[in-house]
């Protein structure tokens, strides 16, 4: 046995970053992982006042869905983007590629957008209310991995312009399409969070 | 990976590696070019070597722990006789404060990622951490925020609301100096430290370990570290997200922690959930790491393989998981329902479940094995089980609702709180030092200077901590800058301050004992302990590549493997895989530690030094109010962050 694991009748092995055996997609799990305790933490926060004797919880009733429902399907199609963009590299279809995460950049920047137009709506201020106060630091957390994950889809652009990724060496095109799955699951929690649950109180 | 996917990767992304013996010089030779740090300032500031990072987490920890222990001094000082008036209320208050955030924050747990981050890849048989350039990150911002912290004193202002920082006496309206802000910025700011070394101590013990290396195999303090960092991913967002909260309310008047009645106030008590959400999952991630540093060395020091390996690592798992089901027990005088006190005291209690069957285990490790009762590590280690079973006692206590009433907030809970954290914690973090100092260093600490420091160290403790439990009782509460004289508390408070100083000066003959080792200690050789792991296969001190070749593993002992005669395969460590192009290492499947891909590492990078600068711009902005300030940094971030990660050819991340 340990004549095997020292190397004799040894196998090739593959270099560098194959597909997802690079140690960036192991670590982007444990990223994800403790991201999403943030919105663990934060809906606690959120729940928790809602049940104190004394809330007024949601004034002024539930949100409107005008905004955050066309955020939904932005952020659900553009989940389908991001996949396109990493089975095309895998296929080594580049313009392919390119195209789904060109697609995924123009539905991150609108759901920031959308975002935005929600905010403006919104009759409250950010230090009005415990629950107005509550309100923008969740959707804000959100917005600002929103942010991230657009910078993130730029770079992506550029690198695979520039040549630098293969059906094998594409970690960094995996890592984005999995961060984008977070921010949809994320934002489906948010979703669920704000727009759904006052309907059951 | 399947067998087919590995056949259909091309030719140019894999290689058969080959092999070689330890003995082969000239591999050495170029290995150490390969992984050597520049020499110089240059060096310095982009080295990505793990033990040297190791070593700045130990000697900056350390600094910390003198810093915290110079304020406790200066208030035992103040309460050495009743009536004293060395320090206002308000300085008393900044020190205290100061020093409870330093010890639990900025050196209980760093101290034990110093130790892990040394030693990781050498008891992985592995030639660096999974995220070098991470690792050096991690370092920086634990520095940086530590300097943060700290000028608050330099301005005047710490903060001084206690370590746990209730509101509303933290809140803009009763506190409005800018003592918190510096306290509310530089915790979320270590929290990114915290936070990105746990993922490299995970990823590194699932990815980067020599074949063989399954996990049964792990020394205990593996285990002791990834579920202290596991923890710290899963509850450092909520401490962030605390003290997020509480800045905003200060800076931006939300509503989240404010104390006026009215339909839109906010409620101050979810602090104190939010804040023990995260407190008491700490408090086990600052001391299980010790606890398995103590389980590794008691079986070298006892001659024999730990007893009940497997039990004493799930007990680990286990207290952890409790751990984090008991932050109610700090709220027991806050009016919660009665069954939520059911629940959290039973929880509380049910720790000791997991804690005694350690104790156990270490016990029967004693009485079945030879201990080397001379030794000094082995005095720390059976000081270290005394102060346990101490602290453990006071804790069963306390977590009994009608106690806790009774004895929260009095100097009991101090006494208790320092059991645990000295006891378990630095007792554990000295047992370290002396078992690898020879390890980090080349040469033996000191054996006569050891005994003078255990003494002091373990009497001092004593006389000043167990003295506190009584004073406690007699009814003193904890936080009070003085006493009056003539209620009985003035004998026990100066045997506390005596103690105390007992204690300082067995710290400082540990000083002595490093200094004076580092020039005249005996040279170590690889294995000064005859221990059994792989640390203790290579130099002493270690060469910046670890090992020559990798080796592969077939037993938790595999220097111990020819007198233990257990199984029936031989690890192999004179002989193994090469691996010497560029920057390599090992990746292994995470269970079994088969092998699985040739891992590319990067070089030296001057990127986690410039994130942690644009990162202190971005907090000192946020603290200040200078928004442009706040924006700059954060936006010069991202560069750095996008320069950090642009995929290169060397690191294997570009397609050729």
């Amino acid at each position: 046995m340990s004549e095997a694991l020292a190397g004799e009748g040894r196998q090739s092995l593959p270099m560098g970053s194959i597909g997802t055996s690079a140690s960036g997609w192991w670590g982007a799990w444990f990223v994800i992982i403790s991201d999403s305790m943030i919105f663990a933490y934060l809906f606690f926060a959120y729940f928790w006042y809602s049940i104190q004797p004394d809330a007024h919880w949601v004034p002024g009733g539930p949100p409107s869905f005008r905004y955050s429902a066309p955020e939904t399907v932005v952020v659900l199609v553009g989940c389908g983007s991001a996949w396109f963009a990493h089975r095309s590299i895998i296929r080594n279809e580049l313009m392919a590629a390119l195209a789904g995460l060109g697609a995924t950049i123009i539905l991150g920047a609108g759901f920031i957008a959308l975002q935005f137009l929600d905010w403006f709506s919104k009759p409250f201020g950010f230090a009005s209310s415990t629950y107005s106060s509550s309100y923008f630091v969740i959707t804000g957390t959100h917005l600002a991995h929103f942010v991230i994950g657009l910078v993130m889809f730029i770079v992506l652009f550029v690198w695979t312009s520039l040549g630098y990724f293969d059906p094998f060496r594409h970690v960094p095109i995996a890592v984005g399409m999995l961060y984008w799955y977070f921010l949809a699951a994320a934002w489906l929690a948010v979703f669920f969070v704000i727009n759904v649950t006052p309907y059951f109180y | 990976m399947t067998v087919a996917d590995y056949e259909n990767i091309p030719p140019a992304y894999r290689r058969v590696p080959d092999v070689d013996v330890r003995d082969n010089t000239n591999l050495a030779d170029r290995l150490q070019a390969m992984w050597e740090t520049s020499p110089g300032l240059a060096g310095w500031f982009s080295c990505v070597d793990h033990k040297e990072i190791g070593l700045r987490y130990l000697v900056t920890a350390f600094i910390f722990l003198f810093a915290g222990g110079i304020q406790a001094l200066i208030m035992r000082l103040q309460l050495a006789s009743p009536n004293g008036h060395i320090l206002t209320p308000e300085q008393y208050d900044e020190l205290f404060t100061m020093h409870g955030i330093t010890m639990i924050i900025w050196y209980a747990f760093p101290v034990l990622s110093g130790f892990s981050n040394y030693l990781f890849p050498l008891w992985f048989g592995s030639r660096d951490m999974a995220f070098p350039r991470l690792n050096m990150f991690s370092y920086w911002v634990f520095l940086a925020s530590g300097i943060f912290l700290y000028v608050s004193f330099a301005v005047g202002s710490a903060p001084n609301a206690g370590w746990f920082n209730y509101v509303p006496y933290a809140s803009k309206q009763f506190n409005p100096g800018i003592n918190i802000d510096f306290y509310c910025l530089a915790i979320i700011f270590m929290g990114i430290s915290t936070t990105v070394g746990g993922i490299n101590f995970i990823v590194t013990a699932l990815r980067t370990r020599c074949p063989g290396m399954s996990i049964n195999r792990w020394p205990v303090v593996v285990w002791g570290t990834l579920t202290a960092n596991a923890a710290g991913l899963l509850a450092s967002p909520v401490v962030s997200l605390a003290f997020l909260l509480l800045w905003l309310d200060r800076t931006f008047g939300t509503q989240f922690y404010t104390s006026a009645t009215g339909e839109f106030a906010g409620k101050p008590l979810l602090w104190q959930h939010l804040f023990w959400m995260w407190g008491h999952p700490w408090v086990y991630m600052i001391v299980l790491p010790a606890q398995s540093i103590v389980s590794d060395a008691i079986g070298v020091f006892c001659r024999r393989p730990l007893v009940g390996y497997t039990a004493v690592v799930l007990s680990t798992v286990a207290t952890m998981m409790i751990g984090f089901g008991v932050w109610v027990h700090h709220m027991f005088a806050t009016g919660l329902p009665i069954m939520s006190l059911s629940f959290f005291s039973a929880a509380s209690i049910m720790i000791a479940i997991p804690s005694a069957v350690q104790i156990f285990c270490w016990i029967a490790t004693i009485w079945t094995g030879r201990p080397i009762i001379s030794a000094t590590v082995f005095h720390y280690i059976a000081g270290f089980i005394f102060v346990f079973v101490i602290g453990g006692v006071s804790g069963y206590m306390t977590g009994h609702v009608p106690v806790d009433w009774q004895l929260t907030d009095t100097y009991f809970v101090v006494a208790h709180l320092h059991y645990v954290l000295i006891g378990i914690n630095l007792f554990g973090v000295l047992v370290g030092i002396y078992f690898w100092f020879p390890k980090f260093t080349g040469r033996m600490l000191d054996e006569t200077i050891g005994k003078i420091n255990f003494w002091l160290t373990f009497v001092g403790f004593n006389v000043a901590f167990f003295t506190m439990h009584i004073t406690g009782l007699l009814g003193m509460p904890r936080r009070v800058y003085t006493y009056p004289a003539g209620i009985g508390l003035s004998v026990p408070n100066l045997i506390s301050t005596i103690g105390a100083y007992i204690l300082a000066l067995g710290i400082i003959a540990l000083v002595v004992n490093i200094f004076y080792s580092l020039r005249r200690g005996a040279l170590a050789g690889p294995n000064p302990w005859d221990a059994s792991t792989l640390e203790w296969s290579v130099p002493s001190p270690t060469p910046p590549y670890n090992f020559v070749v990798i080796p592969s593993v077939a037993s938790r002992h595999p220097l111990w493997e020819d007198r233990l005669q257990e199984g029936h395969g031989r690890s192999a460590l004179d002989r193994g895989l090469v691996l010497d192009h560029h920057h390599e290492t090992v990746g292994v499947t995470a269970l079994d530690g088969e092998p699985d891909v040739i891992l590319k590492m990067p070089g030296e990078s001057y990127m986690p030094l410039l994130m942690t600068l644009c990162l202190s711009a971005f907090f000192a902005g946020l603290l200040v109010h200078i928004w442009p300030l706040a924006g700059a940094g954060a936006a010069l971030g991202i560069v750095a962050g996008i320069a950090w990660l642009w995929p290169l050819s060397e690191a294997g991340g570009r397609a050729e």
